[in-house]
């Protein structure tokens, strides 16, 4: 074996607490190693021209870089060494920077660590095999996950480019969380007047085939080769025949309260959630209909179909986008703050109120009362030390927006925001929140940790009285009217389409992006993306922002016709394997299938384990649980990582 | 250098984890050396008993916080595995604390450094290997990279998520390690001082005739030994067979 190490210099950054030249030096004494040089950026054109010229004049079959992080420039040194011919997994690299000159402030004893990490890396080397790149053909179609305003925006993107997508939704109508909206801060915006027209243009278009009332199933397959099975639930209704002409509900007898309202108004057991619903087909609720059948008669269409049985669709994509969207915390959860009182709302449910389709038709009415006292309080479950730490990021501006909207309704309130921080980051935000505060909202700040309570005023059926610890001391508000800003958290369900997706989830249970910065569109798993609230809390243009992103991802992908696959897969030693199945129960992806041998009814009968190496992400576990250690882990062999453990303990 | 410490991280939390430390300037002790893997659970304990045998004075395996693995659930596996190890090591007086499961985010790099710091204290504070560690070192290891075991912990969360009793099934992984460990001692006996009856084997090992007569069945029925003449004792005499994997 013939091997180069190339030990840099980074300027100082290496350099300064690292003594190069000896470990280049130490370096050329180790077995294999043909050639040794530092020099002052590796990663330079120079540099790199030097490992080529090497690799030629030596015919080198191995290279080193002794350098920065491999997660910053693994790729770069590998297209380095194929542009002179070797395979790219040739190649070790050893991070004598962010590992060693960086932390330690003992030049001589970094020197010796930096040469034990050159060592590992040396014999790793050595044990280094070349392998294949695998490429896997891409079905031209895309699967988006919930059609709120990011999943349609990702729907339309993609579709505009020429591409098929199911767009799969679970409640009856499209438009998600932003349907529900009266305005939008900071330009108040009526929310419906900008959403419906996205809403008709997914509903029409060519490329977009939508299935509403409907969740996905399961999810097989790999990059490029998903096989997706949806579960359309019955509306009882028949699509293809209801008009959306509305005398069903109109004689029908039965009144539920309405999800849509957050039970402050009521529908009928036949009914569409709003006005503008799209598609415009009537559900029947069964959980609330007494069969009474009124509706299948006044219908002149006869859509009504109560025998109307679940439905199952099966396609194939390419690439999915998760855009579940969030749910709201049960405010419940958090007694102090009094929801179950009459006159105690939440952010949402004051958006209903204040929505002209809403149960009062936009007038802000508690029980026949027009409010005087309105109290306002944010950070209710977010941002909680130990707990729900995070902030949901579009409260501090709808409580302002909201703020306003009482203001403007009923000139005479009193408008009380109970604060903990304000947070106006974005375009327009703090202007916004300057002017409410102007209008005469009076803001008054709280601790996060401040106790607070929201009791029913003693005496009075419609009045509560807040009782804080604010900037000012103990004080207590007196309101007919509070509104809680409840935190933004995972939807419920989240655990159930993660695993349909396969994809990770943060610590604070949304979606898993696949790096915090550089990446925050793909997740873990290569074709799936993510978008709006799925990933973490975000406001309208964020989500929308996203969900183009996550359409130009899948176009790309999309387009290209051929992806890359894993080339760090596990293989089986098919003479060791004892087809005990562990590997195919560990394996996360489903990579591992059972193959036969020989045949059936034979002695020679047998089963083994085999990878679908499309599917192998290159984790390594079904490995280190093989009960046969019949598996190995390309590129991370047990051979090739003791190599490492000896060189790195050889010094 | 004393301690030598290995530090395992997973190439998608634990090591940007580290490579944040160095980003941020935290200085932790030069002991700490890592060796990255795609995924905890890639560490087979049979590696982490090489790496004990190759001279490590303590072993780190860092992955992704829970629920948070790139893969899943190969941190489970892995704190799995290594609870397991650390257990036995306790048992064996090996001293439980050389080795550590820790949870690193791609952010935590201040973590990733204090951690660092603590392990290098507490391992430096615990010493080095007894002489005779060694030999149980290799016992382990057989047990470790032995097909029975390897089966129950391979099994553990496919039974789990069928319902299985989590406590009950970690007590039957440290019953099977303890007779495995004993089959694989008197097996190392055999392989080092040749041919040898269950009594005399018994008496080297401090084990009761009847346990130490499991083990010979045991190994008999693996391949792994034979049986050979009757003594003058009239205990028949096992040898180990050449050339096992």
């Amino acid at each position: 074996m013939r091997i180069g190490v190339y030990v840099c210099h980074c300027g100082l950054n290496i350099e300064a607490m690292v003594d190069v030249e000896e470990v280049a030096k130490f370096a050329a004494t180790l077995p294999d190693v043909t050639v040794a040089r530092d020099y002052k950026y590796m990663c330079s054109d120079p540099g790199q021209e030097m490992i080529k010229k090497d690799i030629q004049e030596f015919e080198l079959e191995r290279v080193v870089v002794a350098s920065c992080s491999p997660r910053m420039h693994e790729p770069t040194f590998q297209v380095t060494i194929q542009e002179a011919g070797l395979n790219a997994y040739c190649f070790e690299m050893a991070n004598i920077r962010e590992h060693c000159s960086w932390v330690h402030t003992d030049k001589e004893r970094a020197t010796e660590k930096a040469e034990a990490l050159v060592a590992a890396a040396v014999f790793k080397a050595s044990q280094l095999e070349p392998l294949e790149t695998i490429e896997v053909d891409v079905t031209p179609t895309a699967l988006i996950i919930g059609a709120g305003i990011a999943g349609m925006q990702a729907a339309l993107d993609i579709a505009d480019e020429g591409f098929k997508v199911y767009l799969v939704e679970k409640e009856p109508s499209i438009g998600g969380h932003m349907s529900q909206l009266d305005k939008t801060f900071p330009t108040l915006d009526c929310s419906a007047c900008i959403l419906t027209p996205k809403m008709v243009d997914v509903a029409r278009h060519e490329n977009i085939e939508l299935i509403t009332y409907a969740e996905v199933e399961s999810i097989g397959g790999y990059i490029g080769n998903f096989k997706v099975k949806v579960r359309k639930k019955p509306r009882y209704i028949d699509e293809t025949k209801c008009t959306g002409c509305g005398i069903c509900a109109q004689h029908c007898p039965v009144k539920a309260l309405n999800e849509y309202d957050l039970g402050l108004g009521y529908r009928k057991a036949t009914y569409v959630p709003f006005p503008q619903a799209i598609p415009m087909k009537y559900t029947i609720d069964r959980d609330n209909c007494i069969q009474c059948r009124t509706c299948e008669h006044v219908c002149g269409m006869e859509a009504v179909d109560f025998e109307q049985k679940e439905e199952f669709l099966e396609f194939d994509v390419g690439a999915i986008v998760v855009a579940t969207g969030y749910d709201l915390l049960d405010p419940l959860e958090k007694p102090e703050f009094g929801y179950g009182l009459e006159n105690v709302i939440t952010g949402l449910q004051f958006e209903r109120l204040s929505n002209a389709s809403g149960p009062t038709a936009g007038k802000l009415i508690i029980n026949g009362k027009v409010p005087k006292d309105v109290v306002f309080i944010s950070c209710v479950g977010s941002r909680e030390k130990g707990g729900r730490e995070y902030c949901s990021r579009f409260c501090c501006m709808y409580n302002a927006k909201q703020a306003h909207l009482v203001g403007e309704k009923i000139p005479d309130a009193n408008v009380t925001v109970l604060y903990t921080d304000m947070r106006a980051y974005g375009e327009g935000f703090e202007e916004f929140y300057n002017r409410v505060r102007e209008e005469g909202v009076k803001y008054v700040r709280r601790e996060l940790d401040d106790p607070i309570e929201v009791k029913k005023k003693d005496g009075e059926e419609d009045r509560v009285v807040v009782v804080a610890k604010t900037e000012n001391g103990l004080e207590e508000y007196e309101a007919d009217l509070v509104v809680l800003a409840n935190a933004a958290i995972a939807r419920s369900d989240t655990e159930k389409v993660r695993r349909l997706v396969s994809a990770s989830r943060s610590r604070d249970g949304f979606f898993l992006e696949l790096h915090p910065k550089l990446r925050p569109i793909e997740t873990t798993v290569d074709g799936i993306f993510l978008a709006g609230c799925a990933q973490a809390p975000k406001d309208i243009p964020d989500s929308v922002a996203q969900g183009s992103a996550a359409a130009s991802y899948v176009c790309s992908l999309l387009s290209q016709k051929r992806a890359k696959g894993e080339s760090c897969i596990s293989v089986v030693n098919e003479d060791l394997c004892i087809g005990c199945g562990t590997c195919v129960s560990v394996c996360p992806y489903g990579a591992m299938e059972f193959s036969e041998r020989g045949s059936y009814g034979s002695s020679n009968f047998r089963k083994v384990a085999q990878n679908i190496s499309a599917l192998c992400k290159g984790c390594g576990t079904c490995g280190s649980e093989c009960p046969g250690r019949a598996i190995d882990v390309k590129h991370f062999k047990d051979d090739q990582i003791l190599a490492q453990v000896e060189g790195i303990l050889s010094v | 250098m004393f301690p030598k410490i290995i530090t395992f991280c997973c190439n998608w939390c634990a090591y940007p984890g580290a490579d944040f430390a160095g980003i941020s300037h935290f200085k932790y002790p030069v002991n700490a050396r890592i060796i990255r893997v795609m995924c905890s659970g890639r560490v087979d304990p049979g590696l982490v008993l090489e790496a004990f045998i190759s001279g490590a004075d303590g072993v780190m395996v860092m992955g992704c916080h829970p629920g948070e693995c790139h893969y899943e659930h190969g941190n489970y596996e892995a704190e799995r595995r290594i609870k397991l190890l650390r257990y036995l090591f306790d048992k064996y007086e090996l001293g439980g604390k050389r080795l550590r499961v820790e949870w690193i985010a791609a952010s935590e790099g201040r973590k990733f450094a204090e951690v660092t710091a603590d392990f290098v204290e507490t391992v430096r504070k615990i010493g080095a290997f007894q002489e005779k560690a060694r030999e149980i070192l290799e016992v382990m290891k057989d047990t470790f990279y032995g097909e029975r075991l390897r089966l129950a912990l391979g099994a553990a969360s496919r039974a789990l998520d069928s319902g299985a009793d989590g406590e009950k099934y970690e007590e039957t992984l440290k019953k099977i390690a303890e007779e495995e460990m004993k089959k694989y001692r008197v097996l190392q006996t055999l392989r080092k001082e040749g041919e040898l009856c269950v009594r005399v084997v018994a008496e080297k090992l401090g084990l009761s005739l009847r346990e130490t007569f499991d083990c010979f069945l045991d190994l008999k029925h693996e391949g792994l030994i034979e049986e050979g003449d009757i003594g003058e004792d009239r205990y028949m005499i096992y040898g180990f067979v050449r050339g096992e994997r």
